[in-house]
């Protein structure tokens, strides 16, 4: 982690990016009023339409990252810029929040086009923790009945979990038919990718080893995040205000995607030398 | 082409696929090991089957066994030519 931070620059700025964020928003929790979330134009509304610049800026270095795996030619390189535009989709949905609210001087409408943005980030990220999986060595694991065991039941436990939280709360309501699938896809696409990070810890936890797998587990731990901060959002959206420790939750995640990321430029490096 | 040669293209080929470029890169800092990426051509001067050993072991250090598991996977029906001793112990 600190040679990361030593060795390339813009793993630097994310840090930098990251403290400055979580300064800003101690301040709002510790020393200013929530009642000032109201007015978008507030320290809370700047706070919560800009620390998406976490996401963009770990994912426009990670498609430069990505290119040096291979880019779209190899495993790594493929699942890298998975990750980025993840990332790029996720700033996509806040700066179109952020054009509702700064711009039209509107609430912000459910479904907009803000959730293109943070829909999209879902296929994005299940495919990339796919190509990680597989680059992982997932497939040489999967011969034995644990394996088979815990491929059946890691979702199915997480899926039961997530029923009993979220998804029992919804009903399918056919006059609105983009507003169902949004609230039914909100929480069930992170389903699928935490499943796919967990399996891949777990199947792989004997095989996987060298430079890549403290690198591996940091981005595993960074989904578990993004999971946390999506259903953290759904369950407890009702007290959402901008500047919240939902938002903060978020800039987390994005800070530990971004760092997982430029990780992997770092591993290169260490692979060169060795 | 030996089928020292097939296994090592195979592997390499394998490695790309999953790494990139810096498997051909890590290939060609093996000292006995000349790579003709054009022409899909691969030389071996001196122990061959200790160059094939390297070449496992380099790639080891990047995914640990499981990078061992894909060369093994990778070069399998190649190397099920050769008598047991002649392959490399990674391998086997």
């Amino acid at each position: 982690m600190l040679k990361t931070i030593k060795y390339y620059w813009p793993a630097k700025v994310l840090v930098g990016l990251f403290i400055f964020f979580s300064i800003w928003w101690l301040y709002l929790t510790f020393f200013l009023n929530k009642s000032q979330s109201e007015n978008p134009f507030s320290a809370f509304g700047y706070f919560g339409n800009l620390y998406g610049v976490i996401a963009a800026w770990s994912a426009l270095f990670g498609f430069s990252i990505a290119k040096s795996w291979g880019g779209w030619r190899s495993l790594m390189g493929r699942a890298i810029i998975m990750f980025s535009f993840g990332l790029l989709f996720q700033e996509f949905g806040q700066l179109a929040y952020s054009y509702y609210i700064f711009v039209l001087h509107i609430a912000v409408p459910y479904p907009s086009i803000g959730d293109i943005g943070f829909f999209g980030t879902i296929p994005f990220y299940i495919y990339g923790i796919i190509l990680l999986a597989e680059a992982s060595g997932v497939r040489f694991s999967l011969n034995s009945i644990s394996s088979k065991v815990q491929v059946i039941f890691i979702p199915l436990i997480i899926l039961v979990v997530s029923y009993w939280l979220v998804l029992k709360n919804y009903s399918i309501d056919f006059k609105h038919p983009v507003e169902t699938f949004l609230n039914y896809g909100y929480p069930t696409g992170p389903i699928i990718y935490i499943s796919i990070a967990l399996l891949t810890y777990s199947l792989t936890r004997n095989s996987l080893g060298g430079l890549m797998r403290s690198k591996i587990l940091f981005i595993i731990i960074a989904f578990v995040a993004q999971f946390l901060a999506e259903y953290c959002f759904v369950i407890f959206q009702n007290t959402y205000y901008p500047g919240s420790i939902l938002d903060y939750i978020y800039a987390v995640s994005y800070t530990l995607l971004g760092f997982g990321i430029f990780q992997l430029f770092t591993a290169l490096k260490e692979y060169r030398e060795s | 082409m030996d089928v020292y040669s097939q296994a090592v293209l195979k592997i390499i080929k394998a490695q790309e696929g999953i790494i990139g470029p810096i498997a051909l890169e890590q290939a060609q800092k093996i000292s006995g090991l000349k790579i003709n990426v054009s022409n899909n051509e691969v030389a071996l001067t001196g122990n061959e089957k200790e160059i094939l050993e390297k070449l496992v072991a380099k790639y080891e250090i990047i995914f640990g066994q499981t990078s061992v598991e894909v060369c093994r996977h990778a070069a399998k029906d190649i190397l099920s030519k050769l008598p047991q001793e002649q392959v490399p112990s990674l391998l086997k």
